[in-house]
This record gives C-alpha cells, structure tokens and sequence, in this order.
C-alpha cells in the first residue's frame, strides 16, 4: 500500500517535469516564474503526503527517548533541510544574498528550539561551579 | 534484595538505554539528513551530555555531600572521644588506640571534600571539552588529575593500614588462602582501582575482624553496609559507562564512545576516593561503638 503510494508520487514527480519541460518550450519568458510556483505546489504536496507523516513516524518509534529530544531533532532537520531546498531555489533565481539570510534566519529559528534544552544542561554545569 | 538493586540502579539503566537509542536514532538521521550531519552528532553529543552526565555529576554531589557529613561528624565526636578517653584511663590500651589516627581520618575527610572532588570534576569537564573541542585536547592534563589523584588516595589509605596494623592488635581473620583467588579476580577485571579496592577492602576487614570480638558481627556488619553502600553504587555506575560504550562502539561516533570511557574512568577514580570515605568512616563509628561499650561495661 504504502509502495504504491511512493511510485505513485515519482510517477507525479515525473509528470511535474515533463510538465516544465513543456513550459520552457512554450514559454520560455514565463518559465522561472511559473517553475516557482509549481515547485511550491510540489513541495507543499509532498510535505503532506511524505515527510510530515513519515516524522510523525519517526517521533512514535523514538516515543521513549526523553521527550522533546526525538521531536526536535526531526523538526530541526526537517526545517534545515527545507529551508536549504528553498534558499537553493532562490540562489538559482540569482538572489543570492537573500538566499543566504532565509538560511540564516531559520538557522537562528532552529536554535531557538533547543533554547530550553541548552538551558537545562548549562543548568547542570552550573551547579557545580555555585558552591 | 532485587528491588533494592533496582532502586539503586534503576535510573542509571534508563539513562544507558537512552544513550543507546539516541545513537540509533542518530544513525537513521545521519541517513536522510547527510547535510546536516556536523549538527546530528552535536545534537546526539547534546544528548548525551544532558542524560549521561546526570548520574555521573549525581554521584559526585553524593560523595560530596557524605565527605561533608562524615567531617561533620568528626568535628562533632572528636572532643567527646578525646575526653572519654581521657575519662576512661586505661581501658584503651587493649586497643592501641592512636588519637592521632582520627585527626587523620578527619584530614583524609576535609582533603576528599575540599580538593578531590572539585579536581575529579575539572578532569571529567576537561575530558568533555576536550570531546567537543577535538582542536583544543586536554587529554593529557585530565590523565594527569587522574593519575595523581589514584596515587594519593592509595598513599593516604596505605598510610591508614600502617597505623592500624601497628597496634598489632587487629589479625586478618579470613584465611588468606581462600581470599587470595577472589582478589585476584577483583584485581584483574576492575580496571585502575582494582588492586586498589583490594588492599584497601583487606585493610578495614583486618581491622573490623580484631574489633568484631568487642562489637559483634551484625554490627559490624551493618556499618560495612552503610559505609560501602555508595562506592558500589559509583562502581557499578562507571562500570555501566564502560558497557555502554561498548555496546555502542559498532554504530555510534569515535567521540561518544571515547566520552562514556572517559566519565567511566573518572568515575573509578572518585569510586576510590568515596573508599577513603568509607574506611574513615568506619573507622570512627566502630570506634564510638567501641568506646560507648566500654564505658558501658567498665561500671
């Protein structure tokens, strides 16, 4: 069930790219532009279909880890990893230093997540030098 | 006698299969993820830190806080020791005792709270920044505090087991023949403080055997227990460190095996010095006990 469902999404991939295939040969001046979006759509499609359930997953097999650590780390990830994607696509626009400040931010925005966690242990290390 | 182990060690497990996980956990990431691998295995370091060194700086606040009450104690008998004795004349003579011995005891006490510890924890910090700053080591100097550390406490509870066996009144009752394969399975399977435990073990139980006729065995027995109840416990914890490390040496970073044996290692070394802890503190509660009998039954 869940194979079919995987060659069911490349078979769509493949469609989306053949599909922008036929955008740059009808219309070259409005490729980027429409490349965008559907990629978005793409992505978005995929996010729900894919990666957001395949966390969920991954968050239940690792239930018994102390709680936030499992979560964190596959948000992290998934975070990282999709903000690398989009700041790509940006870059391939040809805006590079906006691209290079949307990494950035959800740099800081995923540290942010582990405020709480670095508080803890900065906590344990500190208690042994407050005598 | 099984819950009571689960008690005590219950925790520790759980933070080990964790750590356990946690590596497993990092593999499957460092799979899907390869671009953010530099920042899994800080993460799994993270974690490690926080659940690993929660038992280990545990068990330093533990010996910590028993070196404080064990001085406490001295500096709270230690007059009405001397002045019972004084009181009691010459009922001590049967036991050679040396006053000076318990100042020494508190000495060994005030040294194990004020400068060990604090060291033993500089050397399993350096150990961890050493981990997570691979460009700057401080493998050596950790090492160092180590290694020093073992020689002093061996030297201070050698110099322990000279002034008890000097009263000549204490015999090593267990016959040797049967102790001496035992020991040297102890010596040969706890690594650096194996032979260590030992001859330190062998040290109190020469003294509590020549005891033991003015005391009585379940009392004698009783104060062994409290008084060696937290070194075993630090001697399992550091043995659990090294088993986890390796169990995870197959799939897990150089690193996260290289820190468990580090804490592990730096663990035995305050299991040794919570020894000295012990030996002090039998020694003074055996004395007490001792000197209350005495008096008791000197009437």
């Amino acid at each position: 069930m869940a194979r079919d469902g995987l060659m069911f999404i490349l078979l769509q991939i493949i469609v989306v790219f053949l599909l922008l295939l036929l955008i740059a040969f009808v219309v070259p001046k409005l490729q980027s532009l429409l490349y965008t979006s559907i990629f978005f759509i793409v992505l978005f499609y995929l996010l729900t279909t894919v990666i957001f359930p395949f966390g969920r997953t991954f968050v239940r097999l690792f239930e018994s880890l102390p709680n936030p650590f499992a979560k964190l780390l596959i948000g992290s990830a998934i975070l990282f990893l999709l903000s690398e994607i989009i700041s790509e696509h940006i870059e391939e626009a040809g805006y590079r230093s906006l691209a290079t400040l949307s990494h950035f931010v959800i740099k800081i925005t995923i540290l942010l997540l582990w405020v709480n966690q670095t508080t803890n242990l900065i906590e344990i290390l500190s208690s042994l030098i407050t005598k | 006698m099984i819950p009571f182990i689960d008690v005590l060690l219950g925790t520790v497990i759980t933070s080990f299969s964790i750590i356990i996980l946690a590596s497993f956990m990092a593999l499957m990431m460092d799979f899907l993820f390869p671009s953010f691998k530099k920042w899994t295995r800080m993460i799994l370091f993270f974690i490690i830190l926080t659940v690993a060194l929660k038992p280990a700086f545990e068990h330093f606040i533990l010996i910590r806080d028993i070196a404080y009450s064990v001085s406490m104690m001295f500096i709270a008998v230690y007059p009405i020791l001397t002045a019972t004795m004084i009181a009691a004349g010459g009922a001590f003579s049967l036991l050679n005792f040396q006053p000076a011995m318990l100042l020494f005891a508190n000495g060994a006490v005030v040294l194990t709270e004020k400068l060990l510890i604090p060291l033993l924890t500089t050397a399993l910090l350096l150990d961890v920044g050493t981990r997570l700053l691979p460009d700057v080591p401080f493998t050596k100097l950790a090492e160092i505090i180590r290694t020093t550390l073992i020689g002093l406490v061996s030297a201070v509870v050698a110099a322990y087991s000279i002034f008890i066996t000097v009263g000549g009144t204490m015999s090593w009752a267990l016959s040797g023949l049967a102790s001496e394969p035992l020991k040297e399975l102890v010596q040969q399977n706890i690594p650096l403080i194996g032979s260590f435990m030992t001859e330190s073990l062998g040290s109190i139980g020469r003294y509590s055997s020549g005891v033991s006729v003015f005391v009585g065995g379940w009392l004698i027995s009783s104060i062994w227990t409290v008084a060696l109840v937290p070194s075993m416990k630090t001697l399992l914890t550091a043995l659990f460190y090294r088993w986890t490390a390796a169990l995870i040496e197959p799939f897990a970073d150089e690193d996260i095996t290289g820190l468990l044996d580090d804490i592990g290692k730096t663990l035995f070394v305050l299991c040794a010095i919570s020894f000295l802890i012990a030996f002090a503190f039998i020694y003074t509660a055996l004395f007490s006990v001792i000197l209350i009998k005495l008096l008791t039954t000197m009437k």
